[in-house]
Parts: structure tokens; C-alpha cells; sequence
């Protein structure tokens, strides 16, 4: 057992058992809270497995934007607006009949990959871990290779985005009518 | 069992050490905050013409001391009705989110805890967790103040990460690392490369000097605006006036902090004051050269070269950062608080464009360099 282990099996260990917490907690602020930390326990791997740069983008989007956003969302229906959202379970059989099917279907493709046999993988295993460099900052990389080859698929995720924002700001701009509407229900 | 007994200290070696040095700057950070409450109650008093703590011990030195031992002493209550978990973890998750931010901070040339390649990005993602810490807060003490209080904050935070984050950016786009210790190599003597002064290529150059001239600031003049834009966002993004309006104290008791007693809150108050301490050393190593002298080599006398090493870049290091605390003081105890639409006005129509001019201007100076 060397600290890599006991690190991988830890995180592995909390992405787990929060990843439980979110599909069995009735309550959806533990929930919204079990998905943060399966997702800072993905971050971790990510870290262990020498993708510095992802690992904090990881953290970054997810548990920065996406989890606090939901959050922030359920908080504002169920306490503020005073609706609790629907937490029941429903659809009980077809439900357990997708979920075990899923399931085989994944174990399956997983056990048929060989992963041995990939070719980076065989490569990776080639390299011997005492004599190899360490691995290096995977920021430069990244960002090479993002204004290099990838630079077209990079510009159109960022023109979706943009898209998305200015949606967002369409939809949640007052029209004039509803701007007046309460004013006229207190007078 | 002897080689069990070897195994485990083995192991655990290398763990106590890192815990050894983890426990010095959580001391160094409880100590800091002592100092830090009671220059914050002088220093507001002398503002407003008054004397602040002046009882308990020669000037009220000792006042901080009292309370926290009061803060101590005191009974742990959990409101009935809180959601009990997500309460007691709350106040360690804000400290925790704060306290991480200093693994990564360059303190001196071969002192830094952790020398992350992406020491930048480390310490805003982490300030995510801080945003999670209040909701948890607010949302655990089951108050409608603290909710408020901490949907507030966190609708801040969020806002302000941005002209922040763009702030921080147009300082790596030209330093080209998100290495927190190389970004403050770059500024010093011995920077690979020459920098020119206000980098200007037909002005001399001073990278021999060092001190004041080549720090970012000096040697890429624009970074002044950014450097302004990222303090006034970091003023928000710590929840301190004139950004206080998650706990403004008129409207909303104390925020999402209005349950908590005892150590807990002490916590919230470590997390606050180490948070503005965080804030300032980020902005000292970005702009202000970091653990570098501000003395620059003057023929002869090489004032850089003597005040550089270990325990003069600690002390460079600090002597930024408390002055930034120092002008969050004065900033709070000067100004009013900002209302809600004044504070998004502010975040998205005055600091975002210039944040976004900032980058653009850095992004042309990197690439005609």
C-alpha cells in the first residue's frame, strides 16, 4: 500500500458512497450536497491520475457552477416559493426493469473492452514507473492543442454557450406588460 | 508486529509532517485573526473619532483575547429545527475552503506548500466550496435571515468571480503559467528575459534592478486598472463592505451566521478574516511581485539582494497582504453599503467590460512581445 492507493481508494470510496447519498436521500438539499462531493471525488481521480488541469476545471464547473446553481435553485422553490418539489417513487417495476437492464448492458461492454489489449494502455504499461520523468503540466498541452487542431470544435462550444447565455437573459428579461402588472394589482 | 509497527510509522511519517506544517498556518491564521479584530475595532474607532477597546489590557490589547476565550467557553447550541449535519459541517466547510487557498501561496523562494501548476485556477475552484459552505449554512440553520443572507452571498460571489477571474487572467496571458511561484519569479531579478520599465521596449531595462520596477504592475501598466478591478471583486467575493449585504446587519440580523454561537462562529470569523488575508496575498503575488523586495539594486547598494530570502519573503509577502487587509478596513469603516441592483450594476456593466478590455489589451501585449 503506498499513499497512491490509499488516495485512489479514498476518493474512490467518497465518489461511491455520495453518489448512494444522492440516489437514496429523500431530502434534495443532501442530495444536491451528495452530488458535490461525488463530483470533488471525480476531481481527485482525475488528480491521481496526473490531469492536474482537469482536475480543477472539474471542481471549477461542477461543484463552482452546476451543484451551487441547483442548489441555489431548490432553495429558492421549496423555502422561498414555499413548494416542496416531488421526491416519491413512482414507476416502481419498469423503473428496476431499465435500471437492471443498464446495468447488465454496462457490465457487459465493460467486461468485453480487453483493456489490456488497447494500445495506449499496452503502451502505458510498457513505460517503467521508477526510471520514467515525471509527468509534466498537461496546461500548455491542453491549450496547444485546443488553438491548434481542436480550435474549430473549441470556437463552437463557445458560440453554444454564448447562445445559452444570451437564451437565459431572453427568458428572464421582464416584457413590459409583466413589468406593470403588479403595479396595477396593488393600486 | 515490530515490522507492523514500522510500517505504520513509516506511513504516517510523512503524514504528521505535512499535519505539523498544515497546524502552523492554521495557528498562524487564528493568531493573525486576534491581531486582525482588534486593529479592525481600532481602526474603525480612529475613523470615527473614537478610542475603541481600551479596558481589557494596556490599550485593549487583550480584548480579542477575552472574546475568543468567551466564544470558547461558551455552550454549543444546535436550534432545534436546523437540519443537524449539514449545520455542524457548515462552518468547517467555509474555514476549510479559505484554509486550502494557502497550500498553494508562494511565501518565499522554495516555501510554498504545494508548487501546483495550476496554482491560479486551485484557488478559485476552492472558493467554490466556500459558496457551498454558506448555502449549507444558510440553508441548515433553517432562518429566513440566514437563507436570505447566504442566497445573497452567494449570488455575489458568483457575480464577482467573474471580473475577478478575468482580472486574474489578464496577468496570465502574460505571464503564460498558472504556476503561482512562476508568476512571481517572473517579477523579480533573474527573470528569464528582459523587462522593460512600464514595458516599453525603447525605455531601459530593469529587470537588474528589481524591486518596485518589476513587479506587474510597473512593467505592464494596464495591469493597474486589472489590479483595482480584482481588489474591488475580492472586497465582494469576501462578503466585506461595501459588499456586505449577505449580512447587512439592518435588514438581516447577521446573515447566514445569525444561528451560530460558540466555536462555530469563530470559525465563520476565522474563515472571514482569513479569507480577506487570502484575497490580498493572491493580489500581492499577481500584481505586486509577491515575495519580492519593493527595494530595487541601486548600483552598489543591492537593497534587492539583501532583502531577498526565506524569512525576508514571508515578511514582504505579509507586509502586502495585511496592507490589503488594511484597506478592506478602511474601505468598510468609509463607505456605505451598496444596494442590491447598485451591486450588480456595478459587478456586470462596470467591472465585467473593463475586466474584458484588460484581457484583450494583455492578450495584444503577449502576442507583439
Amino acid at each position: 500500500m503506498d499513499y497512491y492507493r490509499i488516495a485512489f481508494y479514498l476518493f474512490g470510496a467518497l465518489t461511491v458512497l455520495a453518489a448512494v447519498v444522492v440516489v437514496w436521500s429523500r431530502n434534495l438539499i443532501h442530495a444536491g450536497m451528495g452530488l458535490l462531493l461525488t463530483l470533488f471525488g471525480v476531481a481527485g481521480l482525475y488528480a491521481l491520475a496526473a490531469a492536474d488541469f482537469l482536475a480543477v476545471v472539474q471542481i471549477l464547473v461542477y461543484v463552482g457552477g452546476i451543484v451551487i446553481l441547483l442548489l441555489f435553485g431548490i432553495m429558492l422553490t421549496q423555502r422561498i416559493a414555499g413548494r416542496a418539489p416531488r421526491t416519491g417513487v413512482v414507476n416502481r417495476t419498469v423503473g428496476a426493469l431499465i435500471a437492471t437492464g443498464l446495468f447488465v448492458l454496462f457490465v457487459m461492454v465493460i467486461f468485453s473492452a480487453r483493456f489490456a489489449e488497447l494500445p495506449w494502455i499496452a503502451q502505458g504499461r510498457m513505460i517503467d514507473r521508477e526510471s520514467a520523468p515525471p509527468v509534466g503540466s498537461t496546461v500548455e498541452r491542453l491549450g496547444q492543442l485546443l488553438v491548434g487542431p481542436y480550435l474549430l470544435l473549441f470556437e463552437v462550444a463557445a458560440l453554444v454557450l454564448t447562445v445559452a447565455l444570451i437564451g437565459a437573459a431572453y427568458l428572464a428579461r421582464r416584457s413590459r406588460q409583466e413589468g406593470a402588472r403588479p403595479r396595477r394589482m396593488i393600486s | 508486529m515490530g515490522s507492523g509497527m514500522e510500517f505504520f510509522i513509516a506511513l504516517l511519517g510523512p503524514v504528521l509532517g505535512v499535519m505539523f506544517v498544515a497546524l502552523l498556518v492554521a495557528s498562524f491564521i487564528a493568531l493573525y485573526t486576534l491581531a486582525a479584530v482588534y486593529a479592525e475595532r481600532k481602526v474603525s474607532a480612529f475613523i470615527q473619532d473614537r478610542v475603541g477597546p481600551l479596558e481589557t489590557g494596556p490599550r485593549g490589547l487583550l480584548q480579542t483575547v477575552a472574546d475568543i476565550l468567551k466564544l470558547l467557553l461558551k455552550e454549543d447550541i444546535v436550534p432545534r429545527m436546523a437540519d443537524k449535519p449539514l449545520w455542524v459541517v457548515a462552518p468547517f466547510v467555509v474555514f476549510s475552503a479559505v484554509f486550502v487557498g494557502y497550500a498553494v501561496m508562494p511565501f518565499g523562494p522554495e516555501l510554498v506548500a504545494a508548487n501546483l501548476n495550476v496554482g491560479v485556477l486551485f484557488i478559485t475552484a476552492f472558493a467554490a466550496f466556500e459558496v457551498a459552505g454558506l448555502l449549507l449554512a444558510g440553508w441548515g440553520s433553517n432562518n429566513k435571515y440566514a437563507l436570505y443572507g447566504a442566497v445573497r452571498s452567494v449570488a455575489q460571489v458568483i457575480s464577482y468571480e467573474i471580473p475577478a477571474g478575468l482580472a486574474v487572467l489578464s496577468v496570465v496571458l502574460l505571464a503564460g503559467t498558472l504556476n503561482l511561484q512562476e508568476i512571481v519569479l517572473q517579477q523579480g531579478i533573474g527573470a528569464s528575459g528582459p523587462r522593460h520599465l512600464f514595458g516599453l521596449p525603447f525605455l531601459p531595462d530593469v529587470s537588474a534592478l528589481g524591486g518596485l520596477f518589476t513587479w506587474n504592475v510597473l512593467a505592464y501598466p494596464h495591469l493597474l486598472i486589472a489590479f483595482a478591478i480584482y481588489f474591488i471583486a475580492s472586497l465582494a467575493e469576501v462578503n466585506r463592505a461595501p459588499f456586505d449585504i449577505p449580512e447587512a446587519e439592518s435588514e438581516l440580523v447577521a446573515g447566514y451566521h445569525t444561528e451560530y454561537g460558540g466555536i462555530k462562529f469563530a470559525f465563520f470569523y476565522l474563515a472571514e478574516y482569513g479569507g480577506m488575508l487570502l484575497v490580498g496575498l493572491i493580489g500581492a503575488v499577481l500584481f505586486l511581485g509577491g515575495w519580492h523586495s519593493p527595494l530595487p539594486n541601486l548600483g552598489p547598494v543591492r537593497l534587492a539582494d539583501w532583502t531577498t530570502g526565506p524569512i525576508w519573503g514571508i515578511f514582504w509577502l505579509l507586509l502586502k497582504g495585511f496592507a490589503a487587509v488594511f484597506v478592506h478596513m478602511w474601505a468598510r469603516w468609509t463607505l456605505p453599503r451598496l444596494r442590491v441592483d447598485q451591486l450588480m450594476y456595478l459587478c456586470w456593466k462596470v467591472l465585467t467590460p473593463f475586466a474584458v478590455a484588460m484581457v484583450v489589451v494583455s492578450a495584444f501585449w503577449a502576442s507583439w512581445r
